[in-house]
């Protein structure tokens, strides 16, 4: 801390433990002054000077601590300079206030409840701005208005994305960790140890320690060392009592460093990105759930509740596949020996094909399912498992399934009229691992 | 509130006294209290109402598609498990674990190196001598991933390059009934939920129609009890209790109508005891109530779906043959076996077997032949009838007990007969189906099947284990009850990422 002494930091530090106390007194004053005018009691009366002495003096100690601590320059001078100028403003209206209504300054005014009524709500009035920007300085100016329940600003979210691809690494990913985590003390008004991470000149500045960030370089960079550190160590980031980051937002600022070399309108798809980082990525924008899918990370449309409600009428079991990803998992099982007509089963599916991108795995097995019913459900591109056995299919049926481009798994048994004219229109599906034909007409074996 | 009268409207004269008790003042004060109440729930999930997230779900919708738990965590692998639990704790060094250096230290005492002041039962701690007792019982390897099988296990060994094999379990408890809710609830104490609540509660029916957890219990074993609380609820709902079928040619009774009731007014009927549930429900507030209306919804939904299902009459012979003849004799180990792949056929989640009669403290060879005979055949007809049908790959097979059995004799030992105390610092379990990569073996014991030398895998490795495999991170599961979140892991267990294909 440059020059100053220990001492006076240790005791500046007292000052947003003392503040409470002249906002307690003064308030209490106003109370005692306003109940005193209307009960018209003795001991209302009395207790006035007494509140207000106290408030004046705790004032004064705390604009002293005030002064003491704004040494330290932690802080933006603007906002310190509205806060340092209203506190004193208090102080002095307070202990104006006191003399009023002790009739010190009798002579000069004579002493009426208007009089104090007012210098009293002056001095409230003061005491609320000073004790917000005093909160500002500490907390941040948006601390204040952050859950506000309305008026909110939409369009401080991000630009939607669908790829991980489209993610601008700073913007997506390493800014809201940094305003998460970092910004309520380094930020443009407060700022500690000198840093702010308000803006990208700011982020390129650095601190009183010299640069943050050394783009290419996170293992020299001073910001990724401190949060590395022993969490015991006095250099830790952030301090002891805040959150502090997790591995993988670590990860995610290492990468942003390293790999996409600190740049701020760097895409992820404009750098290479090594696989693990790809999935971490996506959880991160809360693309998918825990694990890579199969590599492919996207997000299914939305689906609307009516489709669902629909499809929960005709028995339609659906299942996300992972949790707000509106990818689904749908099966269809015949119930109670009944199996739906195949005008049942057309209406069914042609509800289905209008959540056809959401659908990765389908299993209708037991329903009569037939080649008509193929012809809809080859539209469902986005399918890679599909359920079909025991139904009414035949080899026309699967002409139609060549178009399920993702299909991995394919599940034919008990079809009895398919034949190997299949296996030959379903082989030039390269992605098919398991294709299961027992109790059909099949005789060659295929895997 | 105010319509309570025409939905209690008695001919009674008793229960119209009780309608009176709905009078103005208890109706002013429970409206009262509701609108509290209900401004009081705004308040609380002021965080959802004012957030940014849409939240636009209704909440019938959120229960079947969207459970709001946010599961699954991530892709799962398996859509449905069946747990073959063999009860009393298998011997491993009859059937998978082979010791053939153990020949040569027949009767030998176990050296205290091997033990290391290991606890042991009050069965055989009194015991003078700890002789160490080799299998009789031969092993041989097969298939391409030469897996050792003993030959207790024909049928099995045709089907290893499907299995594998953990030679290295380790569980906590060494007496059965601790052990066993372990295993199925993740404590020793009672009172967890087991495996298959957790799976209801947390990821939902496949089929309205029937219970998410069913579990069964095969009438040719015998032995050592077991607990409604394997199969119990804990502390999660109520409604996610598994439900126990009877071993048996009626696995759920009462299905039938009783003589002289067509049942066509039954509907009817459980709409008016819903309506009055619902009025119970709404001044008790009582969970059990949810329950128990669930429950009685379910029952009438199973009248219809269960005698499909429990009505063997179509399956066709070789299916039979497969599995064994003892398959065309309800309750058995393998006609239950054939009755949980039909229940997984038709979306039931989790299909918990229990075999007893494991527990070999005497006569260990010939008691593991004798289990071995009911139960192996099945074991791998089940594994090629979910093969054939498809449903390996999104279905969980579970083989094992609750702990292993120790090398030395408990009792006499002689050339061809021994016995054998609980074990539970090393056994054997299989897993097989979805997921889980075919045709190995994992974990090592040392030369006398007493420690585990490499890759243990304790019980609750296992659970997080198969959490993970139905797309939950175990550690992310959890319920709050009395002040705390439980987990199935408690606080342990690592997924085991080697045998995950």
């Amino acid at each position: 801390m440059n020059d100053i002494p220990d001492i006076v930091l240790f005791f500046g530090r007292f000052h947003p433990l003392v503040v409470h106390l002249p906002i307690g007194f003064l308030f209490f004053a106003f109370i005692l002054e306003v109940l005193a005018n209307y009960q018209k009691k003795e001991a209302l009366q009395a207790a006035g000077p007494l509140a207000l002495f106290l408030g004046a003096i705790s004032a004064i100690t705390a604009c002293i601590l005030g002064y003491l601590l704004s040494l330290s320059g932690e802080y933006d001078v603007e906002a310190l300079d509205r806060h340092f100028w209203f506190g004193i403003a208090t102080t002095c209206f307070s202990i104006l206030a006191w003399l009023l209504k002790t009739g010190k300054i009798k002579k000069i005014i004579s002493e009426s409840f208007k009089l104090n009524i007012a210098s009293l709500t002056i001095v409230v009035i003061l005491l609320s701005i000073t004790g917000h920007y005093g909160g500002n300085l500490t907390h941040g100016s948006s601390y204040l208005t952050a859950y506000l329940p309305f008026g909110k600003k939409e369009n401080k979210t991000l630009a939607k994305i669908n790829t991980i691809e489209e993610a601008s690494i700073f913007t997506h990913l390493v800014n809201p960790i940094f305003q998460k985590k970092c910004a309520t003390c380094h930020n443009s008004e407060k700022k500690k140890g000198s840093f702010s991470l308000e803006n990208e000149r700011s982020i390129l500045k650095g601190g009183k320690n010299g640069p943050a960030i050394i783009a290419g370089n996170s293992e020299k960079s001073e910001l990724i060392k401190r949060v590395h550190l022993n969490p015991d160590d006095e250099d830790f980031m952030p301090p002891e009592g805040k959150t502090p980051l997790t591995e993988e937002e670590i990860k995610i600022i290492e990468y942003w460093i390293d790999n996409g070399h600190a740049g701020f309108e760097t895409k992820v798809g404009d750098i290479e990105t090594p696989e693990e980082m790809r999935i971490l990525i996506a959880q991160n924008l809360g693309l998918i759930g825990d694990q890579s899918f199969e590599g492919k990370i996207s997000l299914a449309p939305p689906i609307s509740n009516e489709i669902l409600e629909r499809l929960r009428l005709k028995n339609v079991n659906v299942r996300e596949l992972v949790a707000e990803t509106n990818q689904l998992d749908i099966s269809l099982l015949s119930v109670n020996n009944k199996k739906p007509s195949p005008e049942e089963i057309t209406e069914t599916l042609n509800e289905l094909s209008k959540i056809k991108d959401n659908i990765v795995w389908l299993s209708l097995p037991n329903n009569g399912i037939n080649n008509a019913h193929l012809k809809i459900i080859g539209t469902f591109t986005k399918l890679k498992r599909l359920g079909l056995e025991k139904n009414n299919i035949s080899d026309e049926g699967i002409a139609h399934l060549t178009n399920l481009k993702q299909l991995e798994s394919l599940n034919l048994h008990s079809n009895s009229k398919i034949t190997d004219k299949s296996i030959d229109l379903l082989s030039n599906l390269k992605g098919l691992k398991n294709l299961y034909t027992w109790q059909t007409a099949i005789k060659k074996e295929k895997n | 509130m105010c319509d309570h009268h025409d939905k209690l409207r008695s001919n009674n004269k008793d229960l119209q006294q009780v309608e009176k008790m709905f009078d103005r003042r208890t109706f002013l004060t429970k409206t009262s209290l509701g609108f509290g109440a209900l401004a009081f729930g705004s308040l609380l999930n002021a965080d959802k109402a004012w957030s940014n997230v849409k939240n636009n779900v209704k909440p019938d919708l959120e229960m079947f598609s969207r459970n709001g738990l946010g599961l699954p965590h991530h892709v799962p692998k398996a859509k449905r498990a069946i747990y073959l639990f063999q009860s009393g704790g298998p011997s491993q060094m009859e059937l998978f674990d082979y010791k053939p250096k153990l020949r040569d230290l027949f009767g030998q005492e176990l050296p205290d190196s091997v033990r290391k002041g290991q606890r042991l039962t009050g069965m055989s701690a009194d015991q003078t001598s700890l002789p160490i007792a080799p299998s009789i019982i031969d092993f041989k390897q097969y298939g391409e991933s030469r897996a050792w099988v003993s030959n207790a296990m024909p049928y099995l060994s045709e089907v290893v390059d499907d299995i594998c094999f953990i030679k290295s379990m380790q569980t906590d408890a060494i007496n059965h009934d601790p052990a066993i809710t372990f295993f199925q609830t993740g404590s020793q104490q009672p009172g967890r939920p087991s495996i298959g609540s957790w799976l209801s509660y947390g990821l939902g029916s496949d089929n309205e129609n029937l219970p998410t957890f069913i579990s069964l219990i095969s009438k040719n074993g015998g032995g050592q009890p077991l607990y409604a609380r394997l199969w119990g609820n804990g502390f999660l709902p109520t409604e996610h209790q598994g439900v126990q079928f009877r071993s048996g040619k009626d696995p759920v009774l009462y299905l039938t109508d009783p003589e002289n009731y067509d049942g066509h007014d039954r509907r009817n009927m459980l709409d008016y005891l819903g309506k009055l549930n619902d009025v119970q429900n709404s001044f008790y507030g009582d969970p059990e109530i949810d329950a128990r209306m669930s429950q009685y919804e379910m029952a009438f939904r199973m009248q219809t779906s269960i005698p499909e299902i429990t009505d063997m009459s179509k399956e066709p012979d070789y299916i039979f043959e497969m599995y064994g003849k003892d398959s065309r004799d309800p309750g058995t180990y393998a006609a239950n076996c054939l009755l949980g792949r039909k229940l997984l056929e038709k979306g039931v989640k989790f299909v918990q077997l229990y075999h007893q009669g494991w527990d070999q403290h005497i006569g260990c060879p010939a008691g593991v032949l004798g289990n071995a005979k009911k139960t192996d055949q099945a074991n791998a007809a089940l594994i090629k009838d979910l093969k054939q049908r498809g449903m390996f790959e999104d279905t969980l097979l579970i083989w094992g007990g609750e702990f292993g059995r120790t090398v030395y004799s408990q009792g006499k030992l002689t050339a061809s007969d021994y016995g054998r105390d609980h074990h539970p610092k090393a056994f054997t379990m299989f897993m097989a189906g979805a997921g889980i990569k075919p045709g190995i073996t994992y974990g090592e014991t040392d030369d006398f099947s007493y420690n585990v030398v490499k890759d243990p895998v304790h019980t609750h490795d296992f659970q997080a284990t198969l959490l993970h495999l139905f797309g939950i991170d175990h550690e992310r599961f959890t319920y709050k009850h009395q002040g705390r979140r439980f987990r199935l892991t408690d606080v342990h267990g690592h997924v085991v990422k080697d045998i995950l294909s």
